[in-house]
């Protein structure tokens, strides 16, 4: 709503507000930046700085905003897109907005934007400069004292042959030893598979062995029975069974409700009565399993042991295998998933089912044991010797590879974090801080994970995998993100923006969650600090205030 | 973590399930409702309820008394109390004679008792009394049957009992119980009469039935307004395939548009317009209700007017519509029904818009003036977590150049939910944040819920519990329920000693760590208890004076803020305006709270239906309202946050909130375009506040609320009446806030013959009376000021409004087709009540007339001091560049510069000069 207006400058009268009383020339360049005094000559018309409109020079900072810009009003708040200068005289120049211009608050600290309104501000440019002085020398003071402990860190660092700068030697000999070991792990798998191979074809021989064994222990173990059984019921001695010395057995009613009947007896034996063989061959099957007063077996049947009530004690015993299993969980899912590559599977899985069926086949050896206590012969046991070795063999050089695998994997991992402009975090990768709070700990593992665990012994709580620099633009590695946490029930998933501090020890500070499970923290750490600021000349103060 | 474990915890223990929308098993059907049930039903083909003429009894001037009977019940007697009321009114009451319980009749919504006036009263028959009051309205009540019909002007607007459908319960006794009635109607052991259960809830229903159910007819009305609180249409849709619109004060957690379910808060007021005139119902009972709206075609033929003598009446008037010869007019039929108090009804006759305000601004009051900071911008959070978060939030402001006139802490800034107490972990020092916030003119409101967590070592607690100051169940215990701070009682605030007692809670003495700049949020009042039946109070509860929560629950919300606002008047010994907000509410809230929504959801429907919304609040008396802007739940994207922003601009309560799942979103966390345009809404709001203070004036003056649907300036005008997607602010503001995503076009309708509208940001005309097609873009918050009205703005920018009360006064003065205009300004000191008890304001009128703009006093008692002058004058549709300009002021005279731009046929006067207290004339020629 800007228009260039009709002036005839005979015309302005202007009786009705008057401008305040003073030093005209205060009054008039009220506000005008020191560089910008150049622009406001009041013996000439005043161009708006965006060069839009001409004014009469009686216009400037007469309280009425001519200008799009807000320019012809530095000194007032009648522009709502003007800009003060508080002249702040012993303290730093500083551009205001034209509205907080007679607001009854304080900007400047000279009070120069209060010229008008009651309220009475205090000069407190002197207390500000020398607050000013006193924080940026205990800056200068902290920066100096991190930037030594920080070149000691790092110092520290490059003599450890496992830090990054050897890290790329380190992991070439670690990819050499992983090509060893990864042949030896092929022979040492090729090698069990032969010894494997004998090793089963003696044992499926022995099994069969046994089978046959057992088959006629199993015949004539029955046949005994049978002869003892038909020898009991054949009271009178005939070699014959009959009705009423079957009747006698009332166990064998599969009817329980009424009487054993003839009819019913008869039904079992099929006729009158019936000779051995006929018992063999029809009745000893049917009722051997009913029959009581059997003397006893030659090989007594065990007893059935009676299942166990589910007791406090078992319940007990099954839960550290939860809690186990939840650790577990824990382990792969968050931690090693995270790390896992690829063609680790192959190893992994195979050294998964390897162990397994190895646990079928041993329960299942042991159930024959049971039954038949079989015996293996010399050349077989030796056999098994030899091919349990192999497997141990093969196992270890197993662990071998994964575990210079994994270190493959971390330090391949750590040479492409960015550690920052000069890498200089590269010392806190993987090192881990804790902060201390009312419910929480908070553990950050830098360039890793960050976990809040419950300090009432609850679990641990993902929230968030290292993410990446998010500081601003010009500042980029100012806050670091980890993201990607556990998610909150009816929110986001868990995040955290780590703010770096220079200070003189290494510690997380001030944790906050202004989010919903969107936390922030402050890490203290000498490789924050600045050696620009430690060193900055003091001859600048006089220049700046 | 562990609050939300804990907020996780009460969640399973509702049961609710979905996090997108209400659980509707929660709620009640009129079907479970066992009294709607029986009501819903009832339509006989004659009523059995008559007045008998003979027992006509003047009691006063203005107030007669018949006897009305039951002829199916002949023991039952009825009092029918008509009284003629100021401003063409008409109460009538009934309510049984000597029954066997008394019944409830409403009070603290009355603002005193309402003034009769003299009825000039005939029997035209042996069956009827026709009465004439105040200046243009009529009754005429039938005998035989009970009917009552009512006209003004002449005109037949509303009749009573047309449809049979007045059906009052008695108190009875249960049949089989001692000396029960012997009528031995099965009718009342229906199932439900004497309790019910609804899901795991039983209701003892100690005194059996008691609900009332009436028909009230609006003839030849299509549209009907009101009885908020419903997330629905602004004119009431039909119910003939939905439940009733249900009035039952309710926490209804993540609540569905478009539907007729209970809200937070009940008004049983509704309107009915129409190009002829505005009439009013309003049923003062407080009891759970549901009103069923029917849109009808009335058969004049073929029905019972033409059976009646006053069929020529109807002709009459509606002869006056050419060629209306089918013989059919539109009626609304609605059919209200509470379960329990007496029949209480209102009846406002108008027959103007402003006219209905006054009349129900005489029985129920207006919203007094608010300070001026409470109609500035608010910034609220679940939760600002700690000092160094309020503290941040207040930098931000200042750091991105946004006013802001108030920051508002939630719930977790107390100690475990112990209301009036501070976390001091967080809040180690709140005088001092209170004080640092008043540097920058800025407000703290805080949240004062009414459950009182069950606490010995609350001091709170413990002194209510010993006076026993809780609400007690059916058996005398304290009433005991859950809600955030888990274990609850809640106080009765009834009894006028509790009510006193918790407004002493707002001294500064007890309410430590407060201020004179903190102010009130009074949440979960209606009340929410998580594990009550409907999330609310059971029925059968005890309040003081042995009512049950039955007769009087739609209050207890109310009388939680009438008792906080007390609270704050007497902090001050009376000299500052309080503030309060309240979720809940009920006729008469209007005088001591601002109403927001609730809690609504970040979708687009949601910013949508805020207008009609406001809009049946405002026309009900509620007119200090607002919904949370981005909306509450869920997380806006910034194009829907922007618009919200700039919809709610416009709106009387401009409040951003949110849940506390939600991500931040404090205005510059969307980029730096988004920022800006935030901004620019609310230093909009900013600009109008001048216009804004004095509407909010009128309000208290003359009961106008300050947003209004477009018919009540546009009465005459059709197309306005079912308008809900534009608004009016005062008499000069058309606002059409954008409310769907990517939209670049938009249609707006401009209302009003030979009325002109200008754009207020580009002072492009257009014609009343059109659709036209406006092209938006994410700057674009379309408002168009209506040519006739000068509104007075402060261009000028300041961080809060408190702070802007004597920067000067730009006048925008938009000329109708006659090139005349006119409109006023209110001033004081934006706080205090120094306006009513020292005079202390100003009140101006400005007209532009015959090339001269002129200001006035329009109270000439009002006397104000301040520096605030006449920076500019802005003149739109000004048709040519004038050749002089000259002021005139006492004996003082100027000649200000002025431009024009012939474009938009604008002028602007630079610099005019007079104080905004002088009496002044500027003339162009």
């Amino acid at each position: 709503m800007m228009f260039l207006f009709y002036v005839n400058l005979a015309t302005i009268l202007c009786f009705f507000t008057s401008i305040s009383n003073g030093n005209i020339q205060q009054t008039v360049l009220r506000g005008v930046q020191t560089s910008l005094l150049s622009m406001y000559i009041p013996s000439k018309p005043f161009t708006c700085l965006d060069g839009s409109l001409t004014i009469p020079f009686e216009f400037v900072n007469d309280d009425y905003c001519d200008c799009q810009d807000g320019s012809d009003e530095p000194g007032t708040s009648a522009c709502p897109n003007g800009q003060f200068f508080c002249e702040n005289k012993g303290y730093f120049g500083t551009l205001i907005p034209s509205h907080f211009v007679g607001d009854g608050v304080c900007d400047c600290c000279d009070g120069s934007d209060e010229y008008e309104t009651i309220i009475v501000c205090n000069n407190t440019c002197f207390e500000l400069a020398q607050k000013f002085q006193a924080s940026r020398d205990a800056q200068r003071a902290l920066h100096a004292a991190g930037v030594e402990k920080k070149k000691q860190i790092l110092a520290s660092t490059t003599t450890n042959k496992f830090g990054r700068q050897f890290s790329q030697k380190h992991l070439d000999e670690l990819e050499q030893d992983l090509k060893i070991l990864e042949k030896e792990l092929k022979e040492k798998e090729e090698l069990k598979r032969q010894v494997e191979i004998l090793e089963n074809a003696a044992k499926e021989k022995h099994k069969k062995l046994c089978e046959e064994k057992r088959t006629m222990q199993d015949v004539s173990l029955r046949n005994n029975q049978m002869h003892e059984m038909f020898a009991d019921l054949d009271t009178n001695g005939d070699s014959l069974i009959s009705i009423d010395e079957l009747q006698k057995h009332t166990e064998l009613d599969t009817n329980q409700q009424n009487e054993f009947t003839i009819e019913e007896v008869r039904s079992i034996l099929g006729s009158d009565s019936v000779n051995l063989n006929e018992f063999n061959t029809t009745i000893f099957d049917q009722i051997s399993n009913s029959y009581r007063q059997l003397p006893e077996p030659t090989r007594p049947t065990p007893e059935p042991t009676p299942l166990p009530e589910p007791s406090i004690d078992s319940m007990t015993t099954q839960s550290p295998s939860l809690e186990t299993f939840i650790d577990e969980e824990d382990l792969t899912t968050h931690t090693r998933s995270s790390y896992k590559y690829e063609d680790e599977d192959d190893y992994e899985e195979d050294h998964h089912r390897e162990s397994k069926t190895l646990a079928t086949s041993i329960e299942h050896e042991k159930h024959i044991h049971d039954s038949v206590a079989p015996e293996y012969d010399d050349e077989t046991k030796k056999l098994m010797e030899i091919a349990e070795e192999a497997r141990n063999r093969y196992h270890e050089i197993g662990e071998k590879f994964l575990s210079i695998k994994h270190q493959i994997e971390d330090l391949k991992k750590q040479s492409t974090v960015d550690a920052g402009p000069h890498d200089e975090y590269s010392p806190i990768i993987d090192q881990c801080f804790d902060y201390e709070e009312r419910e929480y700990t908070y553990r950050i593992c830098m360039f890793k994970t960050a976990k809040q665990i419950s300090k009432g012994g609850g679990s641990e709580v993902i929230i968030g995998y290292w993410d990446s620099w998010c500081g601003p633009k010009d500042n980029k590695y100012l806050k670091m993100k980890y993201s990607n946490g556990a998610t909150c029930w009816n929110g986001p998933p868990r995040s955290l923006i780590v703010t770096l501090q220079c200070g003189i020890e290494q510690k997380l500070t001030d944790v906050r969650e202004p989010s919903r499970c969107e936390y922030t923290i402050i890490f203290e750490t000498p490789l924050a600090c600045d050696e620009n600021i430690a060193t900055t000349s003091l001859h600048s103060d006089h220049v700046e205030f | 973590m562990i609050k939300f474990l804990y907020l996780i915890s009460f969640i399973l223990i509702l049961n609710i399930p979905s996090i997108e929308n209400v659980d509707r098993q929660n709620f009640k059907t009129c079907d479970q409702s066992s009294f709607c049930r029986r009501q819903r039903k009832y339509k006989p083909d004659t009523t059995p309820y008559e007045v008998d003429l003979n027992s006509m009894k003047t009691i006063d001037k203005g107030h007669l008394q018949f006897i009305l009977l039951n002829t199916l019940k002949s023991n039952i007697k009825f009092q029918l109390d008509l009284y003629t009321l100021e401003h063409n009114s008409l109460r009538v009451k009934i309510n049984e004679i000597n029954p066997l319980r008394k019944r409830y009749e409403v009070e603290y919504v009355l603002v005193g008792e309402p003034k009769l006036v003299d009825v000039t009263f005939k029997k035209t028959d042996n069956n009827q009394v026709e009465g004439r009051f105040g200046e243009t309205a009529k009754f005429l009540l039938n005998a035989k049957p009970f009917r009552l019909d009512l006209f003004t002007n002449d005109i037949f607007v509303i009749s009573v009992n047309s449809k049979n459908m007045f059906n009052f319960e008695h108190y009875r006794k249960k049949s089989g119980s001692d000396g029960a009635e012997t009528e031995n109607n099965t009718e009342d052991n229906e199932d439900g009469m004497w309790e019910e259960t609804f899901k795991s809830h039983h209701d003892s229903k100690p005194y059996g039935p008691s609900s009332i159910g009436v028909d009230i007819n609006f003839l030849n009305f299509e549209n009907v307004y009101g009885i908020p609180e419903h997330a629905d249409a602004f004119s009431l849709r039909s119910t003939h395939d939905t439940d009733p619109y249900r009035l039952y004060n309710l926490d209804i957690f993540e609540y569905d548009i478009k539907n007729p379910m209970a809200l937070y808060g009940a008004v049983p007021y509704m309107l009915a317009h129409n190009e002829h005139a505005t009439v009013g119902f309003f049923w003062l009972n407080a009891a759970e209700g549901w009103i069923d709206v029917l849109n009808d075609k009335l058969n004049t033929k073929n029905n019972w007017f033409s059976r009646q003598n006053i069929f020529s009446t109807i002709t009459n008037f509606f002869g006056t519509k050419s060629n209306n010869d089918n013989n059919e007019v539109p009626e609304v039929t609605t059919h209200w029904m509470f379960e329990t108090g007496i029949f209480d009804g209102f009846f406002f006759m108008g027959p103007t818009p402003n006219d209905i305000f006054k009349q129900y601004k005489a029985i129920t009051g207006s919203t007094p003036l608010p300070p001026l900071w409470a109609i500035a911008y608010h910034q609220c959070r679940w939760n600002y977590n700690d000092e160094d978060d309020v503290r941040s939030v207040n930098n931000g402001f200042e750091q991105h150049q946004i006013p802001l006139d108030v920051i508002w802490l939630d719930i977790e800034h107390t100690n475990g939910k112990r209301y009036f107490t501070w976390d001091t972990s967080k809040f180690s020092d709140p005088e001092k944040l209170q004080d640092d916030l008043a540097i920058y003119g800025r407000k703290m409101v805080t949240i004062t819920d009414p459950h009182i967590k069950k606490d010995d070592g609350y001091h709170i607690y413990a002194e209510a519990k010993s006076h026993g100051y809780f609400v007690k169940t059916k058996d005398g215990a304290d009433y005991e329920g859950w809600c955030w701070p888990g274990s609850s009682m809640w106080l009765d605030y009834f009894n006028p000693d509790i009510y006193k007692w918790y407004s002493q809670r707002y001294t500064y003495d007890n309410y430590k760590g407060s201020t004179p700049n903190l102010f009130i949020w009074n949440d979960m009042n209606e009340p929410s208890v998580f594990n009550g039946p409907e999330v609310t109070f059971p029925k059968d509860i005890v309040h003081y004076g042995d009512w049950e929560n039955r007769d009087v629950h739609n209050l207890y919300g109310m009388l939680q803020h009438m008792a906080s606002f007390k609270g704050l008047v007497e902090r001050s010994n009376g000299h500052i305006r309080p503030f309060i907000l309240t979720r809940s509410f009920f006729a008469g809230s209007q005088r001591t709270a601002a109403v927001w929504t609730g809690d609504n959801a970040a979708h687009w429907s949601h910013l949508k239906i805020a207008v009609p919304m406001l809009l049946s609040l405002s026309v009900t008396g509620i007119g200090f309202i607002g919904a949370d802007v981005g909306g509450f739940f869920n997380n806006p994207d910034p194009q829907l946050l922007v618009r919200w922003y700039q919809a709610a601009a416009f709106q009387p309560f401009y409040r951003e909130h949110a849940h506390i799942d939600t991500a931040r979103r404090e205005p510059w966390l969307f980029g730096d375009d988004n920022t800006r345009l935030i901004r620019q809404a609310i230093e909009q709001r900013y600009t109008y506040l001048p216009y804004w203070y004095t509407l909010f004036y009128k309000q208290e003056k003359q009961g106008i609320p300050p947003m209004l649907p477009l018919w009540v300036n546009f009465p005459h005008d059709k197309n306005t009446f079912k308008t809900e997607d534009l608004f009016m602010v005062g008499n000069g503001l058309l606002v059409y806030p954008v409310t769907e995503a990517d939209t670049n076009q938009v249609a707006i309708y401009f209302p009003g013959e030979n009325t002109v509208w200008y754009d207020i940001r580009t002072f492009t005309q257009h014609n009343g009376l059109q659709t036209a097609l406006i092209n938006v873009d994410m700057e674009s918050i379309p408002v168009y000021q209506r040519g006739g009205v000068i509104i007075p703005q402060r261009l000028r920018k300041r961080r809060a409004s408190m702070l802007a009360i004597h920067d000067p006064i730009t006048l925008v003065v938009a000329l109708d087709r006659n090139h005349e205009a006119e409109g006023e300004l209110y001033m004081d000191d934006g706080q205090s009540y120094d306006y009513r008890q020292k005079q202390q304001f100003i009140h101006r009128r400005f007209t532009f007339k015959n090339n001269e703009l002129q200001s006035i006093s329009l109270d000439s008692t009002g006397k104000f001091e301040t520096d605030a002058w006449i920076e500019r004058v802005v003149i739109l549709g000004y048709p040519k560049n004038p050749n002089r300009i000259i002021i005139n002021s006492g004996d003082k005279q100027a000649i200000p510069l002025h431009s024009y731009q012939e474009a938009t046929q604008t002028l602007v006067i630079r610099r005019p000069g007079p104080s905004v207290t002088a009496n002044w004339t500027l003339t162009l020629s």
